[in-house]
C-alpha cells in the first residue's frame, strides 16, 4: 500500500507539470504566437543547430564508439568514463569549460582570434555547445551495441577477402544501425533542448544564438503566452521522439 | 597444399593437394575448429602458422585466399541470400552484376537457386547452411575450411549437397579441410583423414581408397 502510494506520487510528479503545460498552453492562439519573428528565428535556428550537432555527433561519435569498444587501448575504461562526463555535468559548467577553451580569452583564444574564428557567441558556438552535450548519447548507444555484437560475422567477412574498412561498412555498421538511429535521435533531442551550455557559451542573441530554450527563457519575462506555446512545441517533439523510439530503448 | 599450425593449444601438420578433401575428425575440444580458425587467420593467439612453406600468422584474413564456413554460420541480415553468396566476389572488386550472376550459378549447383532473393531471416537452418557453403566457395579459394557444414541439413539434403560439393571440388584448385563427425561425409567426400585429439595429430593423412 505504501509502495503504491509512493509510486502514484512519483507518477504525479512527472505527469502533473506536463499536463499543467498542456492545459495552460493557449492552443487557439498558437499560429499567432508562433508566428512572430523572434519565435520563428528561434525555431529555425534550433532546427539547424540541432541537425548540425547531431551530424557532428554521428561523424565523431561512431569512430569514438568503435575505438572504445574495440581498440586494444590502455585506460579504455577511464576514457569511456570521461566521454560520458557531459551526461552528468551541469550544462552551465560545460558552457564555462567551453568558454575557457574556445572563448576569446580561452586557452585556444589567441589562435582562434588570429584565425578570425572564435566560436563563442556565434551560431557555430551553439553547435559546439550542443555537440558537447549530445555526443555522449550517441557514443554510449553505439558502443553498447558494438560490445554485444557477435564477432564471427566480421571474421567470416574478413576471411572472404573484406578489408577492415569494408567489414566495418558492410557488416558492423548495418548490424548496429538500430542503435545508431536511437543514439542519433537521443542526441538530436538533447541538442534541441540544450540551454545551460548554449546560453553560457554562445549567449542569447535573437537570430544568431537564441535557440528555442533560450527564447522561452527570454519570453517568460516579456510574453509568457509565447513562452508557453514554444514550451508546448518542445514537449510535443519529445513525446514524438519517445513514440518513435518505443522498444528501441532498454 | 601443406600447412603447419603451432599454437598453445594445437600442434598440427597436414597436407592436402588441390582438388582433394582432407577430413579432420576427433572428439569435441580436440582442436578441429581452432585449426580452421588459425588457417583462416581469425584466431587471436600466439604461435606460428605456415601454409605452403610460408609464414602467414601475421597475414590478415582478407589477404589469405580462403573460404571459411564456421560451425554455426550466420548470414548478413541486411543482404539477400544471393548477395550474401556473392560477398567474396564483391570484396574482390567484381562488379555487382557479375558477382550476382556467378553467385547464382553456385546457388543452383548446391540446390539453393530458388533462394537467391530470400532474406536470411526467412531461411531454415539447412537453407542457411547451403548459402554459407556457396559464400565460402564462390571465389574458388585455394583453401576451403568447412566446420561441420552439413550438420544443419536433413539426410536427403546432406546426400544432395555432398554430391554437389564433391563434383564442384573435383579437379578444382581448391584444397578442402572438412571437419566432421559424420562417417558418411568421410566416406563420400574425403580423400584422406586426419584425426586430432587434445590438440595433437594422432593419425595423420591416412589415404582412403578411392
Amino acid at each position: 500500500m505504501v509502495l503504491l502510494m509512493a509510486a502514484a506520487l512519483g507518477l504525479l510528479l512527472v505527469l502533473l507539470p506536463l499536463s499543467g503545460l498542456l492545459v495552460r498552453t493557449p492552443w487557439h492562439r498558437m499560429p499567432e504566437l508562433l508566428g512572430t519573428s523572434q519565435v520563428q528565428q528561434a525555431l529555425w535556428l534550433s532546427v539547424r543547430c540541432a541537425a548540425a550537432a547531431t551530424a557532428v555527433s554521428v561523424l565523431l561519435g561512431v569512430p569514438l564508439a568503435w575505438v572504445l569498444a574495440r581498440a586494444p587501448l590502455p585506460g579504455r575504461r577511464l576514457l569511456r568514463g570521461l566521454v560520458t562526463v557531459p551526461l552528468v555535468l551541469p550544462p552551465v559548467v560545460g558552457g564555462v569549460a567551453l568558454l575557457l577553451v574556445f572563448g576569446r580569452r580561452g586557452l585556444l583564444g589567441p589562435v582562434l582570434v588570429e584565425a578570425g574564428a572564435v566560436p563563442a557567441f556565434t551560431t557555430y558556438g551553439v553547435v559546439l555547445a550542443e555537440s558537447f552535450v549530445a555526443l555522449p548519447f550517441l557514443v554510449l548507444s553505439v558502443e553498447g551495441a558494438l560490445q554485444s555484437l557477435p564477432r564471427e560475422p566480421e571474421d567470416v567477412a574478413a576471411s572472404l577477402g573484406a578489408s577492415p574498412l569494408r567489414v566495418l561498412r558492410t557488416v558492423t555498421l548495418p548490424a548496429v544501425r538500430p542503435a545508431l538511429a536511437a543514439g542519433a535521435a537521443l542526441s538530436a533531442a538533447r541538442a534541441l533542448g540544450e540551454f545551460g551550455a548554449t546560453i553560457t557559451f554562445a549567449g542569447s542573441l535573437p537570430g544568431r544564438t537564441q535557440t528555442v530554450p533560450s527564447a522561452i527563457y527570454a519570453l517568460l519575462e516579456t510574453d509568457p503566452s509565447a513562452a508557453y506555446a514554444l514550451s508546448a512545441v518542445l514537449l510535443l517533439v519529445s513525446l514524438g521522439l519517445i513514440v518513435a523510439l518505443r522498444g528501441r530503448l532498454r | 597444399m601443406r600447412a603447419r599450425v603451432r599454437t598453445p593449444w594445437l600442434e598440427a601438420e597436414l597436407a592436402c593437394p588441390p582438388g582433394e578433401v582432407l577430413a579432420v575428425t576427433g572428439p569435441n575440444g580436440a582442436g578441429k575448429s581452432v585449426l580452421l580458425k588459425a588457417l583462416a587467420g581469425v584466431l587471436v593467439s600466439d604461435g606460428t602458422v605456415e601454409v605452403a612453406g610460408r609464414s602467414v600468422e601475421r597475414l590478415p584474413p582478407h589477404r589469405r585466399d580462403v573460404g571459411w564456413v564456421p560451425q554455426q554460420p550466420t548470414l548478413l541480415g541486411h543482404l539477400t541470400a544471393r548477395d550474401n553468396a556473392a560477398y567474396a566476389l564483391r570484396a574482390r572488386g567484381v562488379s555487382r552484376r557479375a558477382a550476382r550472376e556467378r553467385a547464382q550459378v553456385w546457388l543452383d549447383r548446391l540446390g539453393a537457386g530458388h533462394l537467391g532473393d530470400a532474406r536470411p531471416v526467412a531461411l531454415s537452418g539447412g537453407q542457411t547452411a547451403r548459402i554459407a557453403l556457396v559464400r565460402a566457395l564462390v571465389h574458388e579459394p585455394a583453401l576451403l575450411l568447412l566446420d561441420e557444414p552439413l550438420a544443419a541439413l536433413d539426410a536427403a539434403g546432406r546426400d544432395a549437397v555432398r554430391g554437389a560439393l564433391s563434383a564442384a571440388l573435383r579437379g578444382s584448385r581448391t584444397a578442402t579441410l572438412l571437419v566432421t563427425h559424420d562417417p558418411a561425409d568421410v566416406a563420400s567426400l574425403a580423400h584422406a583423414t586426419l584425426r586430432l585429439e587434445g590438440g595433437r595429430v594422432v593419425t595423420g593423412g591416412t589415404r582412403l581408397g578411392t
